[in-house]
């Protein structure tokens, strides 16, 4: 705002957002005062200005985002975890894993699984499976049709499974029977799961939906093997 | 359990060789335990223990106390002499002789309400009160109990019930088989593969509640722009909203049937014509309900 | 020695308080790794990151888009954060970088030749004047017309208008020069009176 502003002409834009924008208290100088004083359309502006601001600032602030942009935060993470190697705990690498192949799930191509099947352990003798056990895809013998992604954190379940159960079975000794029971019933049910969606999926593999219900129902499952080897001795 | 070692001279020291005052009874019956220990008004407070029956009571003064009777011959261990000033941690243990031993007797410990509580337990019947700092309950085959309203909490049974009787500012309760009962608050995930959940008497903001194979029930009212995230493998999903409620609702099964009681919006056949999807809108500020299921029944019904 | 009257706090700068100290925790939590906090910092901020996203993109793709780069980006950069600002405030300010270097990566990788940041700021319906205050009525909601706005006038309007930085704070955000930034938020409010009507 120019102090010798002819109170006959209009205050420019910038002028009227100046003066708009003065902190409380600070009053127009004298030249601007008087030509708002006789000017209706400068005043008019001003108080627009003054109105816009106001209505500006009671906008919400906050605006809940979508459920799924944690899942994309995490996976983003996981992703900068896994260049990095930092060293976490394999059942937060898996989480990762899982989240990350839900936002990343799209039309890949399709690739063979080559999950390792298990072989022996507490939760079955060595010449049986636990029923709804879930195997490998080339050990029941077909062409795995998820999308690469999937297989790949399938794959990664795998040898997470296969790590817990590991430590499970050293553990066997020490764990209760009903413990055991508990553990193992468990674990059938989100086998039984797990193979239904993945049959789903192979039918519908760009599926977003099924897809999540797949990942969730590995990642309960290992939660639970994962806790049981955490389980106090005698429990 | 690592068996104590003589601790430093730092407040924060760990575990000592030296079992803390008892008195022995006649093998038959129990030993009673009994000890209190000055400490900072936050202290951190890690037990484990094979007994019956855990009492956990938040109380305003800056002191631990441990009571009970356990099965005798059960070998204790915990805090050593006492130290000058008021300490930061405490460490301790009670582990029975037996695994049928380790189903005896009852604990009742007192903290401070500001404390940090690390439980682990074997099948004994925990119950905390009053406590609002942190808590991290595990227990295999006993119930979990949670009145109030701790600032974190992290509840994990295999089969025993979950309960939480208060609006925790941050929860994780899981389950293997037992059944889950919350009541809110403001940012809390339950999981379990085969239990219950119902989450009613309350408030939501940010939730998560996903089972495999059991029901949710959801009867929460919705913090203003609250997200609540719903899933099951075939658990049936049972929402009760108040009308109106300010909620952008994302329903979808695989093969599941979705019904909407709650507003007019018709629930549509899903991909490849199979399932069912439901959308309903809400305004700026509205919150987000995602409900999955794969072939569980999703129902919405107005209150 | 705290004077008797810092004991007595409104219940605002009360609820600040702990907001912060609770803040401060998680940060220092997940700068150590501990996904669970950062979980819980996301939680407690994300709606407002998401509210400037959204104003600043004026889509809601491209601002889930963002949104999920602030928090990625705040994740890497926890070991830096101070405490020198509220949580809010470094993610907004992570959410302006994180769209100003989107923006000129849009333009390296586009076919156009390299254009200085305003000269697409006439492409918007708003400044192009092809939508006036008659063609939309007077009922032209603030937040629409937000999104309509050029970029820069819009990021300038957002942070100064709506969400209450000083010129200071958006110059650091941005790297702008305040007289820069003056021409925009000027330039907004003209765009948006104009749009608005009286």
């Amino acid at each position: 705002m120019t102090s010798h502003t002819d109170t006959s002409a209009h205050l420019s834009f910038d002028e009227l957002c100046a003066l708009a924008d003065a902190p409380r208290g600070v009053a127009p100088s004298e030249s601007a005062h008087a030509h708002l004083a006789q000017c209706d359309d400068c005043a008019t502006q001003l108080a627009g200005l003054g109105a816009l601001r106001a209505r500006a600032r009671q906008l919400p602030h906050e605006v809940a985002p979508p459920a799924e942009l944690w899942a994309g935060v995490r996976s983003g993470i996981a992703a900068q975890e896994r260049g990095a190697s930092a060293s976490r705990s394999s059942f937060t690498r898996w989480r990762f894993a899982a989240a990350a192949l839900v936002i990343a799930l799209g039309s890949s191509a399709v690739t063979m699984v080559a999950m390792r099947a298990r072989e022996g352990g507490m939760m079955r003798s060595p010449s049986s499976r636990v029923a709804g056990e879930v195997v490998s895809s080339s050990a029941s013998g077909h062409e795995s049709r998820l999308p690469a992604r999937l297989a790949s954190a399938e794959l990664e379940y795998g040898r997470s499974v296969e790590s817990l159960r590991r430590t499970l079975d050293e553990r066997r000794d020490s764990l209760s029977s009903s413990t055991v029971e508990t553990v193992e019933r468990s674990l059938r049910i989100a086998d039984e799961a797990i193979a239904e969606a993945r049959a789903a999926l192979e039918r519908d593999p760009s599926n977003g939906v099924l897809a999540q219900i797949f990942t969730s129902n590995y990642e309960r499952k290992i939660d639970v093997l994962r806790r049981a080897t955490e389980l106090a001795p005698r429990t | 359990m690592r068996r104590a070692r003589v601790g430093s001279d730092s407040v924060r020291s760990l575990l000592t060789a030296a079992a803390f005052a008892l008195c022995a009874m006649p093998a038959s019956a129990q030993q009673k335990v009994s000890a209190r220990r000055a400490t900072t008004s936050d202290p951190s407070v890690r037990l484990f223990a094979s007994v019956g029956t855990v009492r956990v009571i938040g109380w305003d003064r800056d002191s631990v106390e441990i009571t009970g009777a356990v099965a005798s011959g059960s070998e204790v261990g915990g805090f050593g002499p006492p130290a000058p000033t008021p300490v930061s941690a405490l460490k301790f243990f009670i582990e029975a002789p037996t695994e049928k031993a380790g189903r005896e007797g009852t604990l009742t410990i007192r903290v401070p309400r500001n404390a940090r509580v690390w439980l682990k337990t074997g099948s004994a019947d925990l119950t905390v009160s009053d406590v609002t700092g942190g808590l991290d309950l595990n227990v295999v085959g006993g119930s979990i109990t949670v009145h109030g309203s701790p600032r974190e909490l992290r509840a994990e049974s295999m089969d025993g019930a979950v309960t939480i009787d208060g609006a925790p500012e941050w929860a994780r309760v899981k389950t293997a088989t037992g059944d889950i009962s919350l009541r809110g608050g403001t940012n809390v995930g339950a999981s379990t593969i085969s239990g219950a959940i119902v989450a009613t008497g309350g408030q939501a903001d940010h939730l998560t509640l996903e089972t495999t194979t059991g029901t949710i029930r959801f009867a929460l009212a919705l913090a203003r722009g609250a997200s609540v995230q719903m899933e099951t493998h075939s658990g049936p999903i049972d929402i009760q909203l108040a009308r109106p409620t300010d909620v952008e609702v994302d329903a979808a099964t695989v093969t599941g049937a979705i019904e909407n009681g709650w507003t007019r919006a018709k629930p549509e056949i899903g991909r490849e014509g199979r399932g069912m999807t439901l959308t309903t809108s809400g305004g700026l500020t509205a919150g987000r309900m995602v409900v999955r299921s794969f072939k569980g029944r999703i129902s919405l019904r107005g209150s | 020695m705290s004077s008797v009257l810092s004991l007595v706090q409104p219940q605002d700068a009360a609820a600040d308080q702990r907001a912060a100290r609770g803040d401060d925790a998680l940060v220092e939590r997940a700068r150590g790794g501990d996904v669970d906090a950062f979980e819980l910092l996301y939680h407690a901020h994300s709606a407002r990151v998401y509210s400037l996203c959204l104003r600043l993109t004026g889509d809601q793709s491209q601002a889930v888009e963002l949104a999920q780069d602030v928090f990625i980006r705040a994740w890497q950069a926890l070991r830096d954060f101070r405490g020198d600002a509220s949580v809010t405030t470094w993610l907004h300010r992570i959410a302006v970088n994180a769209m100003l270097t989107k923006r000129r990566g849009d333009r390296r990788r586009s076919a156009r030749i390299a254009l200085a940041e305003d000269d697409d700021e006439d492409a918007s319906a708003l400044a192009s004047g092809s939508i006036a205050a008659h063609d939309v009525g007077a009922a032209i909601d603030l937040e629409r017309a937000i999104a309509l706005l050029p970029p820069g006038a819009r990021r300038a309007f957002v942070l100064h208008d709506v969400e209450g930085y000083t010129h200071e704070e958006i110059a650091e955000m941005t790297g702008l020069a305040s007289g820069t930034l003056r021409a925009q938020l000027h330039r907004a409010r003209q765009l948006l009176m104009k749009a608005l009507g009286p």
